[in-house]
């Protein structure tokens, strides 16, 4: 849980509210920040690791403190002025430093000594979030009297700067957001002087040679790390970024590279005699997230588009008129519909800027996309879009894209998942097709995971027999699945087999298929595909993570489509002790791995062994007390805390849309109302903790067991509600369990001080330690426990330190 | 008068200068462990060769394989790997390719002396050097500058001057030169560029790794026959090896 260092305070003084206030709304400003570098910069929004990082350095502080406080209050003015002075110059310095640390983290597979750039990284930018909470710490410890209201100001000063922070992002983007947090970080230490009233030249001359330090140096680019897409396509000869552009969803760069031009053509027959024309490529965070075709470069520059495998629901004869195309991107599905006979297409994408610039500035490259009249953008998210639609679609088309590594192993899409096909389904016409593309791997990862989800998603709106109503085709890199309400009739299906054959495409499931047909044009050793979906497709579920790789459907309490290794993938790699077998395995699930370990062993060394080694027990009193159960105790907490708190946020991703907006919310709702719960139950619990600790107990289980019943419904009711509206609703949803779990900390630190005073700075160090850990680890757990298995899990830890703090025998630590 | 070194001294002495001694490619030490190297991915080609279609190296293409010092490729700070059987960073987000792909690629290339073999994608111009060394013509395209430059400086150091390179699109192959009788795309793209499969000739083939920088998933062979008529197998000589318990 996040509390701030506070052993009791030997004196107080005027405290500094404003000046803490400020300081922790950098402090958060600069955590949720560090999830735009970690997408710019390297692979992920690494949300959980943005938070266990602060945790370290907040848990790292805490120790710090226990140790070597006294030292630091006796100059406390001088100390906490330089502390809050030097929280902008390490954010400035730790965020250029950590971009010049050369980190790959594909190559982690095959040099584990990647680990210590990884290490590295990360250590650094936990830095500037040690310096805050020292001086944090350092205010709340020397204030014995207003300690209530100087927290209070630090979560509301939390608070306040998540909402400047997504206020400052929509007028520019994150590199110059995080220069300002040097002014601010000065304006806190002016602030602080002033209230302490401690003015000395020095400090005077340093703050203002600060600011005019931000007012000269321009503020620093993310620089995209030499293995993102974007620094690859750069390094090509005659390649230049046209436009680039930021908002608060992420970075967005356009390179034209008129020496070597980009071609994409995803999907393109081997027999294709049509050449896809030169494109720009838009890059989404240092991502490749499609391209811009200029299709007014020669007459027939769409044909291309006839000749890839998307076009296969225009060729089975049904009267494809009404289109919606999902996550519509740079729109070369609305291109390709439109070619192929769309009336009228509803192109959906949830990025307004990004339909800004292709239909925007870029709309003379594509004017059928943007200009014709049969077309419509809508800026939502694709499952709202079509829960909201009113209008029944002929087809209905979604493309997916995943990395060859498995990078994106733990990235969360909940446009895909059972709930969300099921959506897209009922908003078909009576003969309508719903076609979803996308790479393959081998063996089979996610074409069957689709396929799987599918069949799901078929049944869940009435159909007893989906394999009659699956169609799926594959080229040498890539697959279609088509699904309809109404099953295929002997017609359509020779006109898919025609289709195939015509364009060396293979079949992999019809209705009704043979062995014989399949596996022709892109050999394999034996039909891996089509097995692969017979078995799917089967009566006899695959059994997930039996037969590998991962099989089960993709659903909203486990929205991971790209996660394909199994536990039984993973054993046999680390009993092989070969290299060479991690490389199938999906990166993305061993980086986490790799981050929750490295971050980890930090917590340990940083926050519990200085506290092993300095303030070991000395006296037989001392190893009396009950180490155990307060270890346990608060590393329930810790844990429990951390496990709902990204657990919230990546379920909430759906609801509110975005990562950053997600992360925004959790936090500050967590820090208020846990901070509410906790200045709250801190007078109280000296004469009534158990009874406390009771209460919030039951209101945190309750709370999951109604959540977990009733979330679904209430998601889609209001996910076409205003984004306001929609983080409103998640508050007030935050709001009851968090406050309770803002109770058992004060709780247990109240009984402990009275019972084990030795043991406070342990319960400190153990809960964040555990917090740390907690923060690293839920992503992983997510993935193989789900949303609602992260609940329950929450939850039991919370009955379970509920029962140490209740039982009789083992009264609160 | 000076006293004789000790022998723990002259030891000291020895492993300290010993870094020194050896030499960044040739010499004792490196054919040694070039040959090991070749060796262990023999051995992985034994159990290969449901996959491949051949349980070992051809003695030609061994040779070749031996023949070219794979260091001489790999930028000085990352040589120590040079010799590993894995992919190394080469700058510029590129990597050379682990040994075993290279050598599965130029077998099933099937390359022979005087064929005319196009690449796309120089990178470190360690593939292009290997089949030069096998007697073919090669035409090499690269689309980064740097690595262009540094590729045709190590192909003309170490005598393949013989392999042609050009920084530029090797989208549309290398028309004056066409048709080829083998084709390595090592920077494939989404799709295959058409040019290439118009560009390669009766018999011909192929060979194209699928996958990331460190991940080589799956090759795709395209095979032209003497008919004209296009046909491509897919190869997973990585992705199953442990499942089958291949050590």
């Amino acid at each position: 849980m996040r509390h701030h260092a506070a052993p009791k305070a030997p004196a107080d003084d005027k405290p500094p509210y404003a000046a803490i206030a400020l300081i922790s709304a950098a402090a958060l400003a600069y955590e949720i920040l560090l999830t735009r570098i970690f997408a710019i910069v390297h692979w992920h929004h690494l949300v959980s690791v943005a938070i266990s990082l602060a945790l370290l350095g907040y848990g790292a502080s805490g120790t710090f403190l226990v140790l070597f406080g006294n030292r630091l209050r006796r100059h406390f003015a001088a100390t906490f002025v330089a502390h809050l002075l030097l929280f902008g110059v390490a954010v400035v310095f730790c965020v250029h430093l950590a971009q010049r640390i050369a980190f790959d983290p594909l190559a982690l597979v095959w040099e584990p000594r990647q680990l210590i750039p990884l290490t590295t990284t990360f250590l650094v930018l936990a830095v500037p979030f040690f310096i805050a909470a020292n001086g944090i710490g350092l205010a709340l410890w020397v204030t014995r009297t207003r300690v209530a209201t100087l927290y209070a100001a630090d979560l509301m000063g939390a608070a306040a700067g998540t909402l400047l922070l997504l206020g400052a992002l929509t007028i520019t983007d994150a590199a110059r957001v995080l220069h300002w947090l040097l002014p601010v970080s000065a304006l806190s230490a002016i602030v602080a002087a002033v209230s302490l009233r401690w003015y000395p030249r020095r400090v005077t001359l340093v703050v203002l040679g600060l600011i005019v330090m931000h007012a000269l140096v321009p503020s620093g680019e993310l620089v995209p790390a030499i293995y993102k897409d974007l620094s690859r396509a750069l390094a090509v000869d005659g390649a230049s970024i046209e436009h680039s552009t930021s908002d608060i969803e992420g970075r967005i760069d356009i390179v034209d590279n008129p020496v070597i031009p980009i071609r994409s053509a995803p999907g393109l027959s081997l027999l294709a005699r049509s050449l896809p024309p030169k494109q720009r490529a838009l890059y989404i965070d240092g991502e490749l997230s499609g391209t811009l075709v200029d299709f007014r470069q020669q007459p027939d520059a769409s044909r291309f588009l006839t000749e890839s495998l998307g076009a296969l629901p225009f060729r089975i004869g049904r009267p494809l008129t009404r289109v919606a195309v999902l996550q519509a991107g740079t729109g070369a599905r609305v291109q390709q519909a439109l070619h192929l006979g769309a009336q009228r297409v509803l192109a959906v994408d949830t990025r307004p800027h990004l339909q800004m610039l292709v239909c925007g500035r870029y709309a003379w490259l594509q004017p059928e996309v943007c200009l014709s009249e049969g077309v419509v953008w809508q800026t939502q998210a694709a499952r709202a879009a079509m829960a909201a639609s009113t209008e029944d679609f002929d087809l209905i088309t979604l493309a997916l894209s995943a990395d060859p590594a498995g990078l994106d192993a733990l990235s969360i899409d909940h446009e895909a998942t059972v709930e969300a096909l099921s959506v897209y389904l009922r908003r078909l016409s009576h003969r309508g097709v719903l076609a979803i593309e996308g790479p393959t791997r081998l063996p089979p990862r996610l074409s069957l995971r689709i396929l799987d989800t599918l069949k799901h998603a078929l049944r869940a709106t009435g159909v007893t027999h989906p394999e009659q109503h699956l169609a799926m085709l594959r080229a040498w890199n890539r697959f279609v699945i088509l699904a309809t309400p109404t099953a295929w009739n002997a017609g359509e299906l020779q006109a898919m087999r025609t289709f195939g054959a015509q364009f060396a495409f293979d079949l992999v499931w019809l209705p009704a298929i043979s062995r014989d047909e399949v596996n022709r044009f892109q050999q394999q050793p034996s039909p891996l595909f089509h097995d692969g979906a017979r078995q799917v497709l089967a009566e006899v579920e695959a059994g997930g993570c039996d037969d590998p790789p991962r099989r089960e459907p993709i659903t909203d309490d486990r929205p991971y489509p790209w996660l394909s290794t199994c536990w039984r993938e993973w054993l046999s790699a680390v009993q092989s002790g070969q290299r060479s077998d991690w490389t199938r395995l999906d990166t993305g699930f061993l980086l986490a791995l790799a981050v929750a370990s490295v971050t980890g062993a930090a917590a340990v060394l940083l926050i519990l062994l200085p506290l092993a080694l300095l303030r070991r027990p000395s006296t037989p009193a001392d190893r009396r007390v009950p180490w155990l159960r307060t270890l346990a105790y608060f590393g329930l907490i810790g844990g429990a805390f951390l496990t709902l708190e990204i657990a919230w946020i990546d379920h909430l991703q759906m609801f509110l849309g975005h990562p950053l907006y997600a992360t925004s919310v959790v936090l500050a709702g967590m820090l208020l109302f846990a901070g509410a719960g906790s200045a709250w139950s801190q007078r109280r619990a000296v004469s009534g903790g158990r009874r406390l600790l009771r209460n919030a107990v039951v209101v945190i289980v309750a709370s999951a067991v109604v959540y977990l019943v009733a979330l679904p419904g209430l998601f889609e009711y209001t996910a076409n509600a205003p984004l306001a509206i929609r983080a409103v609703i998640a508050l007030l949803l935050l709001a009851p369990p968090a406050f309770a779990m803002g109770i058992p900390f004060p709780v247990g630190l109240t009984a402990l001080q009275r019972h084990a005073a030795p043991l406070v700075p342990w319960a400190w160090g153990i809960n964040g330690c555990a917090s740390v850990i907690a923060a690293a680890t839920a992503p992983l757990l997510s993935a193989e426990l789900g949303f609602s298995g992260l609940v329950v899990l929450s939850a039991l830890s919370y009955a379970a330190l509920g029962a140490i703090g209740l039982l009789r025998k083992c009264e609160i630590p | 008068m000076p006293q004789p070194p000790s022998l723990s001294a002259a030891l000291f002495l020895a492993v300290m200068l010993l870094p020194a001694a050896v030499p960044a490619q040739g010499g004792a030490w490196p054919s040694v462990a070039s040959r090991a190297l070749w060796q262990e991915v023999d051995m992985l080609l034994a159990h290969l060769a449901g996959e491949t279609g051949f349980a070992r190296l051809s003695p030609r293409v061994r040779a070749a394989l031996e023949a070219v010092p794979r260091p001489r490729f790999i930028p000085e700070d990352q040589r120590t790997a040079a010799y590993e059987n894995r992919p190394v960073p080469i700058g510029y987000g590129q990597t050379i390719s682990q040994p075993l792909i290279v050598a599965i690629m130029s077998e099933l290339l099937a390359v022979q002396p005087g064929d005319k073999v196009f690449e796309l994608g120089t990178g470190s111009g360690y593939q292009a050097a290997i089949l030069a060394e096998l007697g073919a013509q090669v035409f090499s395209v690269e689309i980064v500058a740097e690595l262009a430059q540094r590729a045709r400086g190590t192909l003309d150091e170490l005598g393949y001057s013989s392999a042609q390179t050009r920084l530029g699109d090797g989208y549309f192959g290398w028309p004056e030169h066409a048709p080829f009788d083998a084709i390595i795309v090592t920077a494939a793209n989404d799709h295959i560029p058409p040019p290439l499969i118009q560009q390669l000739k009766s018999g011909g083939r192929m060979v194209i790794p699928v996958g990331s920088r460190y991940t080589t998933q799956k090759l795709v062979m395209v095979e032209r026959d003497a008919e004209g008529q296009i046909r491509t197998r897919e190869l997973m000589p990585v992705t199953f090896v442990p499942l089958t318990g291949v050590r």
